[in-house]
Protein backbone atom coordinates (compact mmCIF):
# COMPACT_ATOMS: atom_id res chain seq x y z
CA UNK A 1 0.00 0.00 0.00
CA UNK A 2 1.27 3.46 -0.91
CA UNK A 3 2.34 5.85 1.78
CA UNK A 4 -0.43 8.29 2.73
CA UNK A 5 0.33 11.91 3.56
CA UNK A 6 -2.09 14.60 4.73
CA UNK A 7 -0.94 18.15 5.33
CA UNK A 8 -3.20 20.98 6.49
CA UNK A 9 -2.87 24.55 7.63
CA UNK A 10 -5.10 25.90 10.38
CA UNK A 11 -6.79 28.21 7.86
CA UNK A 12 -7.87 25.22 5.74
CA UNK A 13 -10.60 24.28 8.21
CA UNK A 14 -13.12 25.89 10.55
CA UNK A 15 -12.48 25.23 14.23
CA UNK A 16 -15.62 23.30 15.09
CA UNK A 17 -15.05 19.93 16.69
CA UNK A 18 -18.54 19.11 17.95
CA UNK A 19 -17.35 15.95 19.71
CA UNK A 20 -16.03 18.35 22.35
CA UNK A 21 -19.65 18.71 23.52
CA UNK A 22 -19.57 15.03 24.43
CA UNK A 23 -16.19 15.45 26.11
CA UNK A 24 -17.53 18.38 28.12
CA UNK A 25 -20.51 16.37 29.30
CA UNK A 26 -18.25 13.41 30.10
CA UNK A 27 -16.22 15.71 32.36
CA UNK A 28 -19.29 17.12 34.09
CA UNK A 29 -20.70 13.63 34.57
CA UNK A 30 -17.42 12.39 36.05
CA UNK A 31 -17.46 15.20 38.60
CA UNK A 32 -21.17 14.63 39.30
CA UNK A 33 -20.72 10.92 39.93
CA UNK A 34 -17.78 11.56 42.24
CA UNK A 35 -18.71 14.78 44.00
CA UNK A 36 -22.45 15.16 43.46
CA UNK A 37 -24.41 18.28 42.55
CA UNK A 38 -22.30 20.46 44.83
CA UNK A 39 -19.12 19.27 43.13
CA UNK A 40 -20.50 20.10 39.66
CA UNK A 41 -21.56 23.51 40.92
CA UNK A 42 -18.12 24.13 42.40
CA UNK A 43 -16.36 23.04 39.19
CA UNK A 44 -18.55 25.10 36.85
CA UNK A 45 -18.40 28.14 39.13
CA UNK A 46 -14.60 27.88 39.09
CA UNK A 47 -14.71 27.78 35.28
CA UNK A 48 -17.07 30.76 35.00
CA UNK A 49 -15.10 32.87 37.48
CA UNK A 50 -11.89 32.30 35.52
CA UNK A 51 -13.21 32.38 31.96
CA UNK A 52 -15.48 35.40 32.10
CA UNK A 53 -12.98 37.91 33.50
CA UNK A 54 -12.71 39.80 30.16
CA UNK A 55 -16.50 39.62 29.56
CA UNK A 56 -17.22 41.06 33.01
CA UNK A 57 -14.83 43.90 32.23
CA UNK A 58 -16.59 44.45 28.92
CA UNK A 59 -19.99 44.43 30.64
CA UNK A 60 -18.81 47.18 32.97
CA UNK A 61 -17.89 49.28 29.93
CA UNK A 62 -20.75 48.48 27.55
CA UNK A 63 -23.59 47.06 29.64
CA UNK A 64 -25.88 44.17 28.75
CA UNK A 65 -25.02 44.35 25.05
CA UNK A 66 -21.65 42.80 25.91
CA UNK A 67 -23.37 39.66 27.23
CA UNK A 68 -25.81 39.67 24.34
CA UNK A 69 -22.95 39.78 21.83
CA UNK A 70 -21.13 36.99 23.63
CA UNK A 71 -24.16 34.66 23.62
CA UNK A 72 -25.14 35.57 20.07
CA UNK A 73 -21.61 34.80 18.92
CA UNK A 74 -21.36 31.32 20.43
CA UNK A 75 -24.59 30.29 18.71
CA UNK A 76 -23.25 31.74 15.47
CA UNK A 77 -20.04 29.75 15.86
CA UNK A 78 -22.16 26.65 16.48
CA UNK A 79 -24.05 27.43 13.26
CA UNK A 80 -27.28 27.60 15.25
CA UNK A 81 -28.39 31.24 15.05
CA UNK A 82 -31.97 30.00 14.74
CA UNK A 83 -31.73 28.28 18.11
CA UNK A 84 -32.15 31.48 20.09
CA UNK A 85 -34.35 34.53 20.24
CA UNK A 86 -32.89 37.57 22.00
CA UNK A 87 -34.70 40.47 23.61
CA UNK A 88 -32.47 43.27 24.90
CA UNK A 89 -33.66 46.42 26.66
CA UNK A 90 -31.88 48.94 28.88
CA UNK A 91 -32.74 46.89 31.95
CA UNK A 92 -32.76 43.25 30.90
CA UNK A 93 -31.51 40.69 28.44
CA UNK A 94 -33.84 37.78 27.80
CA UNK A 95 -32.79 34.71 25.84
CA UNK A 96 -35.23 32.13 24.58
CA UNK A 97 -33.43 28.94 23.58
CA UNK A 98 -35.50 26.91 21.13
CA UNK A 99 -33.02 24.06 21.19
CA UNK A 100 -29.46 23.55 22.34
CA UNK A 101 -27.09 22.64 19.47
CA UNK A 102 -24.89 20.72 21.92
CA UNK A 103 -27.81 18.56 23.07
CA UNK A 104 -28.88 18.10 19.45
CA UNK A 105 -25.40 16.94 18.44
CA UNK A 106 -24.99 14.61 21.40
CA UNK A 107 -28.33 12.95 20.70
CA UNK A 108 -27.43 12.58 17.02
CA UNK A 109 -24.35 10.67 18.17
CA UNK A 110 -26.42 8.41 20.40
CA UNK A 111 -25.27 10.10 23.61
CA UNK A 112 -27.83 11.08 26.23
CA UNK A 113 -26.61 14.19 28.06
CA UNK A 114 -25.99 13.61 31.75
CA UNK A 115 -28.42 14.86 34.36
CA UNK A 116 -25.91 17.58 35.21
CA UNK A 117 -25.64 18.97 31.67
CA UNK A 118 -28.16 21.76 32.17
CA UNK A 119 -25.87 23.12 34.89
CA UNK A 120 -23.45 24.17 32.13
CA UNK A 121 -26.02 26.88 31.44
CA UNK A 122 -27.71 27.37 34.82
CA UNK A 123 -24.59 27.54 36.99
CA UNK A 124 -22.23 29.16 34.49
CA UNK A 125 -24.55 32.05 33.62
CA UNK A 126 -25.67 32.50 37.22
CA UNK A 127 -22.03 33.04 38.15
CA UNK A 128 -21.53 35.42 35.22
CA UNK A 129 -24.54 37.43 36.38
CA UNK A 130 -23.34 37.44 39.99
CA UNK A 131 -19.90 38.69 39.02
CA UNK A 132 -21.51 41.43 36.91
CA UNK A 133 -23.84 42.42 39.76
CA UNK A 134 -26.89 41.28 37.78
CA UNK A 135 -29.91 39.18 38.63
CA UNK A 136 -30.20 35.86 36.78
CA UNK A 137 -33.37 33.84 36.29
CA UNK A 138 -33.71 30.62 34.37
CA UNK A 139 -36.94 28.78 33.75
CA UNK A 140 -37.61 25.11 33.13
CA UNK A 141 -35.09 23.17 31.07
CA UNK A 142 -36.22 20.60 28.53
CA UNK A 143 -33.74 17.74 28.80
CA UNK A 144 -34.79 16.37 25.41
CA UNK A 145 -33.90 19.50 23.44
CA UNK A 146 -32.10 21.84 25.83
CA UNK A 147 -34.85 24.41 25.27
CA UNK A 148 -35.17 26.96 28.06
CA UNK A 149 -35.50 30.67 28.80
CA UNK A 150 -33.23 32.80 30.93
CA UNK A 151 -32.60 36.44 31.66
CA UNK A 152 -30.01 38.81 33.03
CA UNK A 153 -31.50 41.93 34.60
CA UNK A 154 -30.37 45.03 36.47
CA UNK B 1 -24.35 26.38 26.73
CA UNK B 2 -20.63 26.11 26.68
CA UNK B 3 -19.61 26.15 23.03
CA UNK B 4 -17.45 23.32 21.73
CA UNK B 5 -14.94 26.05 20.87
CA UNK B 6 -14.68 26.83 24.60
CA UNK B 7 -14.31 23.20 25.67
CA UNK B 8 -10.51 23.24 25.93
CA UNK B 9 -10.73 25.94 28.60
CA UNK B 10 -13.35 23.94 30.50
CA UNK B 11 -11.10 20.88 30.24
CA UNK B 12 -8.18 22.80 31.72
CA UNK B 13 -10.40 23.91 34.61
CA UNK B 14 -11.54 20.31 35.08
CA UNK B 15 -7.93 19.17 35.46
CA UNK B 16 -7.35 21.98 37.98
CA UNK B 17 -10.50 21.02 39.88
CA UNK B 18 -9.55 17.33 40.11
CA UNK B 19 -5.94 18.18 40.96
CA UNK B 20 -7.12 20.38 43.82
CA UNK B 21 -9.31 17.55 45.16
CA UNK B 22 -7.13 14.51 44.49
CA UNK B 23 -3.70 15.65 43.31
CA UNK B 24 -2.02 14.71 40.03
CA UNK B 25 -2.82 11.02 40.60
CA UNK B 26 -6.50 11.91 40.42
CA UNK B 27 -5.98 13.73 37.14
CA UNK B 28 -4.11 10.73 35.74
CA UNK B 29 -6.99 8.49 36.82
CA UNK B 30 -9.41 10.77 34.98
CA UNK B 31 -7.32 10.60 31.82
CA UNK B 32 -7.24 6.80 32.11
CA UNK B 33 -10.99 6.71 32.67
CA UNK B 34 -11.66 8.80 29.56
CA UNK B 35 -9.23 6.67 27.57
CA UNK B 36 -10.92 3.44 28.69
CA UNK B 37 -14.41 4.69 27.97
CA UNK B 38 -14.82 7.49 25.42
CA UNK B 39 -11.58 7.18 23.43
CA UNK B 40 -11.76 3.39 23.42
CA UNK B 41 -15.18 3.63 21.85
CA UNK B 42 -13.92 5.78 18.95
CA UNK B 43 -10.22 5.19 18.32
CA UNK B 44 -10.40 1.65 19.68
CA UNK B 45 -13.14 0.64 17.28
CA UNK B 46 -11.32 2.30 14.36
CA UNK B 47 -8.08 0.35 14.92
CA UNK B 48 -9.90 -2.87 15.76
CA UNK B 49 -11.37 -2.73 12.28
CA UNK B 50 -8.53 -1.20 10.29
CA UNK B 51 -5.33 -1.66 12.29
CA UNK B 52 -2.80 1.16 11.86
CA UNK B 53 -5.05 2.64 9.16
CA UNK B 54 -7.65 3.15 11.90
CA UNK B 55 -5.30 5.76 13.42
CA UNK B 56 -5.29 7.58 10.10
CA UNK B 57 -9.10 7.48 9.92
CA UNK B 58 -9.59 8.65 13.52
CA UNK B 59 -7.18 11.55 13.39
CA UNK B 60 -8.28 12.57 9.87
CA UNK B 61 -11.59 13.59 11.42
CA UNK B 62 -10.43 15.15 14.67
CA UNK B 63 -7.38 17.05 13.43
CA UNK B 64 -9.36 18.59 10.56
CA UNK B 65 -12.34 19.50 12.76
CA UNK B 66 -9.95 21.02 15.28
CA UNK B 67 -8.36 23.06 12.46
CA UNK B 68 -4.88 21.89 13.34
CA UNK B 69 -1.74 22.87 11.50
CA UNK B 70 -0.33 19.40 10.89
CA UNK B 71 1.18 16.75 8.72
CA UNK B 72 0.14 13.15 9.10
CA UNK B 73 1.73 10.14 7.43
CA UNK B 74 0.80 6.48 7.19
CA UNK B 75 3.25 3.88 5.90
CA UNK B 76 1.70 0.49 6.55
CA UNK B 77 4.54 -1.46 4.93
CA UNK B 78 7.08 0.54 6.90
CA UNK B 79 4.93 0.08 10.04
CA UNK B 80 4.63 3.75 10.95
CA UNK B 81 1.86 6.23 11.57
CA UNK B 82 3.08 9.70 12.50
CA UNK B 83 1.59 13.04 13.44
CA UNK B 84 3.70 16.18 13.10
CA UNK B 85 1.73 18.89 14.89
CA UNK B 86 3.04 22.33 14.06
CA UNK B 87 0.10 24.31 15.39
CA UNK B 88 -2.17 22.74 18.00
CA UNK B 89 -5.27 24.95 18.28
CA UNK B 90 -6.10 23.61 21.75
CA UNK B 91 -2.74 24.63 23.16
CA UNK B 92 -2.95 27.93 21.27
CA UNK B 93 -6.31 28.62 22.96
CA UNK B 94 -4.81 27.72 26.33
CA UNK B 95 -1.91 30.10 25.71
CA UNK B 96 -4.29 32.88 24.65
CA UNK B 97 -6.15 32.49 27.96
CA UNK B 98 -3.11 32.67 30.20
CA UNK B 99 -5.14 34.91 32.55
CA UNK B 100 -7.08 31.76 33.55
CA UNK B 101 -3.85 30.20 34.81
CA UNK B 102 -4.39 27.02 32.79
CA UNK B 103 -3.48 23.57 34.07
CA UNK B 104 0.29 23.30 33.84
CA UNK B 105 0.37 19.81 32.31
CA UNK B 106 -2.59 20.39 30.02
CA UNK B 107 -0.91 18.53 27.14
CA UNK B 108 -0.21 15.53 29.39
CA UNK B 109 -3.58 14.03 28.58
CA UNK B 110 -2.63 13.34 24.94
CA UNK B 111 0.14 10.94 25.92
CA UNK B 112 -2.24 8.91 28.11
CA UNK B 113 -5.51 9.00 26.19
CA UNK B 114 -4.37 7.44 22.93
CA UNK B 115 -1.42 5.14 23.65
CA UNK B 116 -3.37 3.40 26.42
CA UNK B 117 -6.18 2.46 24.01
CA UNK B 118 -3.93 1.54 21.13
CA UNK B 119 -1.88 -0.92 23.20
CA UNK B 120 -5.02 -3.01 23.64
CA UNK B 121 -4.98 -3.48 19.87
CA UNK B 122 -1.25 -4.15 19.44
CA UNK B 123 -0.23 -0.60 18.49
CA UNK B 124 2.20 1.52 20.50
CA UNK B 125 3.55 5.04 20.53
CA UNK B 126 7.21 4.17 19.95
CA UNK B 127 8.60 7.69 19.87
CA UNK B 128 7.51 11.24 20.52
CA UNK B 129 8.81 14.77 20.92
CA UNK B 130 6.94 16.87 23.48
CA UNK B 131 9.81 19.32 23.99
CA UNK B 132 7.94 22.15 22.20
CA UNK B 133 4.38 21.69 23.46
CA UNK B 134 4.46 25.19 24.94
CA UNK B 135 4.82 26.43 21.36
CA UNK B 136 1.86 24.26 20.26
CA UNK B 137 4.14 21.75 18.52
CA UNK B 138 4.60 18.02 19.08
CA UNK B 139 5.40 14.82 17.22
CA UNK B 140 4.07 11.31 17.82
CA UNK B 141 5.05 8.06 16.10
CA UNK B 142 3.01 4.88 16.35
CA UNK B 143 3.64 1.33 15.10
CA UNK B 144 2.34 -2.19 15.37
CA UNK B 145 3.94 -3.93 18.31
CA UNK B 146 6.10 -7.01 17.74
CA UNK B 147 4.21 -10.19 18.60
Amino acid sequence: MAKLVMERKAADNKYLHRDFHISADNGVEYVGNKYGDDGVKEFLTQFAKAYFIPLIKEYKEKGLSAIKNYIENIYKIEEAENAIYINLTNTYLKIKVNYCPAVKYMKEQGKTPSKWYEMTTRVVYAELAKDCGLKFDMGAYDKETGATEYSFSL
Amino acid sequence: MISCTEFVLLYSELFKFIDKKEGKDGVMKYWEYISDTYVADLLGKAVEKEGLKGCWDYWSKSLNEEACDFKMTLDEEGNDFSIYMSGCPSKKLINEHAYMQPYEDYCGHCAILYDRVLRNYGIEMYDHDYSKVKDCKCVEHYRRMKK
